[in-house]
């Protein structure tokens, strides 16, 4: 990784240099596989930035106790990004929220969840069914 | 502790980055190049170029920080959708595309900071064209913060630091 410099040869013992802008075939075909890759990366970011924009807004309204605006804003970046827990748990938290039990809980199947999405959870979620979790370690 | 050339054998996209970075500065410059190795696995280093006398101070500051522009920029594009889905959304790296995505982003970035010979070539090159003054103590001063940066390797600052550009985007376009 070292760059190593080396003063300017004398004409009479000129070491041979390496001809401008001439690369190896497979260094060349690593950057255009590398560049391709950035081009993906960054085709993806549109959908993810609307995902990450609709969560804020479902969680401003979550916030402000308006479910129903905070589940079609959730749904979106449900849609947009089907594994993000934030989402889930969000979307969840609403469902609850507009006493649909049944909504929430398919989300959250199969969950192992963290204290912190359990907080979350547990501000909308009935009693009967928290008594229903238990904790583990 | 992990040896040094395991570090670069995992992450060895970083590295043929770094030295294409100093070979494609030379050639900018009209630096003449005389022999490249742009990654020997074991080697130590594990890649390097061997050039002739930058013509100008700019020339030997491109050379030099080459790597910090290219291996910035590109770990920055590569982990944009990784860093966003992760960091942002909470919702892990799922598929080989976004594992690959994230191993040559973070490799990548892992290679941006100049090696201590770089910083060393470049103080050099400042006091050779008798740089004094403001020249001379920017010289010095990115040398020391080169050499900070390699010493703080030992705690993955490599690492930190590759993590921290894929965050730069997300964060500039208010994802936290």
């Amino acid at each position: 990784m070292a760059m190593v410099e080396q003063h300017a040869p004398n004409e009479w013992a000129e070491p041979a240099q390496l001809p401008p802008h001439t690369y190896p075939l497979w260094v060349v075909l690593a950057a255009a596989l590398v560049l391709l890759a950035a081009l993906y990366s960054f085709t993806r970011v549109p959908a993810l930035v609307e995902a990450g924009r609709n969560l804020h807004a479902g969680q401003a309204a979550l916030a402000r106790g308006d479910y129903t605006t905070a589940i079609t804003q959730l749904e979106r970046a449900h849609r947009e990004s089907p594994f993000s827990r934030k989402v889930i748990i969000d979307l969840a938290t609403a469902d609850f929220g507009v006493n649909q039990p049944q909504a929430a809980l398919a989300l959250i199947q199969g969950m192992t969840l963290t204290q912190s999405e359990w907080a979350t959870l547990t501000q909308t979620m009935p009693p009967s069914i928290q008594a229903l979790y238990h904790p583990t370690n | 502790m992990i040896p040094g050339w395991l570090i670069s054998l995992v992450t060895f996209p970083g590295v043929v980055v770094h030295e294409a970075a100093h070979r494609f500065f030379c050639d900018v410059t009209d630096t003449p190049v005389y022999e490249v190795s742009y990654f020997r696995p074991k080697g130590k280093p594990a890649g390097y170029v061997i050039h002739g006398r930058p013509r100008t101070l700019g020339a030997a500051l491109l050379i030099s920080g080459g790597p910090l522009l290219i291996n910035t920029a590109l770990c920055s594009l590569l982990t944009l959708a990784v860093a966003y889905q992760h960091f942002v959304l909470n919702a892990g790296v799922h598929g080989p595309v976004l594992i690959l995505l994230a191993w040559l982003g973070y490799s990548i970035g892992m290679h941006a900071i100049p090696s201590r010979q770089d910083a060393a070539s470049f103080t050099a090159q400042v006091k050779d064209t008798r740089g004094q003054g403001f020249t001379l103590l920017l010289a010095h001063s990115l040398s020391g913060l080169i050499t900070l940066a390699n010493a703080l390797r030992i705690i993955w600052f490599d690492a930190i630091y590759a993590i921290g550009v894929s965050l730069a985007i997300p964060a500039l376009l208010g994802a936290f």
